[in-house]
């Protein structure tokens, strides 16, 4: 029985928080350019090797030495990024942050429809179990969207969620003036990134909000390290 | 409880095979059941992309508020999705028995084209027995 991790969505489709427990596959740090500030918390020294990749700098060639060649080329060198540990993908191949919340939404926005489709009356989409994990999905008025990964084992854990959005959410995030209504913060560069294309907005994190989910979380009866 | 539907879904990600068998979901058009089964087939994908400790299978079961979606993968890739109430106690049963139905009425048919819209009558009936006899 364990939790694994908890990504929050504003309306925006954009993720504003992510803190994770018991992964056995850790998350991949996106590199720099695409990581919003104030939404997950990653060890700055794996940060500074993210760095984009190079295609000039990478072996051209395949294991047997041919050169990779032909419409595969670009998607065989990137893959051999990967393999070769550049930008620490080596160690452990896992997706990206930024690649795995696109993932995610795009997961819980399928299945939102194909439950609100067949049930014809705006049922909720609120869980789905594979072998390795259990998927929980909590969606307050205002849009924000809670999602919780737990052991596949675990019963119904929305009240995990609403909890954490009465309780921390509403203290730490919601009370705080420093946190921005649209859900990122008040941060004077941010029209200008949103107009690159580039970063849209903050996330919500803050110490205290990041404490009290963790303190909270860790004392479920189903946490155990 | 209640067994609201059967979808079968070939490896490509086709529906060949839809019934309805109970009232309390809406029922959509061909057009519709096509799409729905075309995501599946690719959330079913993703799911086991997501896994946070690196390996596991695909989506086995999707809960909605009043039902549910509980989908075997076969070893040769093809889906098979039965629609149920919350409370059904062992859909994973009454699937193998779909499962052994379908090998038994349609793999064995010589007039079957694989990965083609199943229009099997032994199929239909054997089926329709399955999940008369589930739901007590």
């Amino acid at each position: 029985m364990t939790i694994f991790s908890l990504y929050i969505f504003d309306r925006h489709t954009e993720c504003v928080y992510y803190q994770d427990w018991n992964r056995s596959k850790p998350v991949r740090p996106p590199v720099p350019a695409l990581l919003k500030p104030n939404v997950a918390r990653f060890d700055p020294a794996v940060l500074a090797r993210q760095q984009p990749v190079d295609p000039n700098n990478l072996p051209r060639t395949d294991e047997n030495g041919q050169p990779i060649q032909g419409l595969l080329a670009h998607h065989a060198v990137m893959q051999r990024a990967d393999v070769l540990g550049i930008g620490e993908a080596g160690k452990n191949a896992g997706l990206a942050f930024d690649e795995e919340c696109k993932l995610v939404y795009g997961v819980l926005l399928s299945l939102r429809n194909m439950v609100k489709k067949l049930s014809g009356k705006n049922e909720l989409f609120q869980s789905y179990r594979t072998s390795a994990y259990k998927f929980h999905f909590f969606e307050t008025l205002s849009g924000y969207k809670f999602i919780l990964l737990s052991d596949p084992l675990a019963d119904n854990m929305q009240f995990v969620l609403k909890s954490i959005y009465s309780g921390p959410f509403l203290d730490f995030v919601v009370r705080n003036d420093l946190v921005g209504v649209r859900g990122g913060g008040l941060d004077e560069s941010w029209g200008v990134e949103a107009q690159k294309g580039k970063i849209r907005g903050k996330g919500i994190d803050n110490d205290r909000f990041r404490t009290a989910v963790d303190r909270y979380i860790r004392g479920l009866s189903n946490y155990s390290a | 409880m209640v067994v609201h539907g059967l979808w079968i879904i070939n490896k490509a990600g086709g529906l060949v095979f839809q019934r309805n068998y109970a009232e309390g979901l809406s029922s959509l058009t061909a057009n519709e059941y096509l799409v729905l089964a075309g995501t599946l087939h690719g959330v079913h994908a993703i799911t086991s992309k997501l896994s946070p400790t690196g390996k596991g299978s695909g989506v086995q079961v999707i809960e909605g508020e009043d039902f549910k979606l509980n989908i075997m993968l076969t070893l040769t890739g093809t889906k098979f999705v039965l629609i149920t109430s919350l409370p059904h106690p062992n859909p994973e049963s009454t699937l193998q028995k779909v499962y052994e139905a379908y090998s038994d009425a349609v793999m064995k048919n010589p007039f079957y084209t694989l990965e083609m819209p199943i229009n099997v009558n032994g199929f239909d009936e054997r089926i329709r027995t399955i999940v008369a006899s589930t739901v007590g």
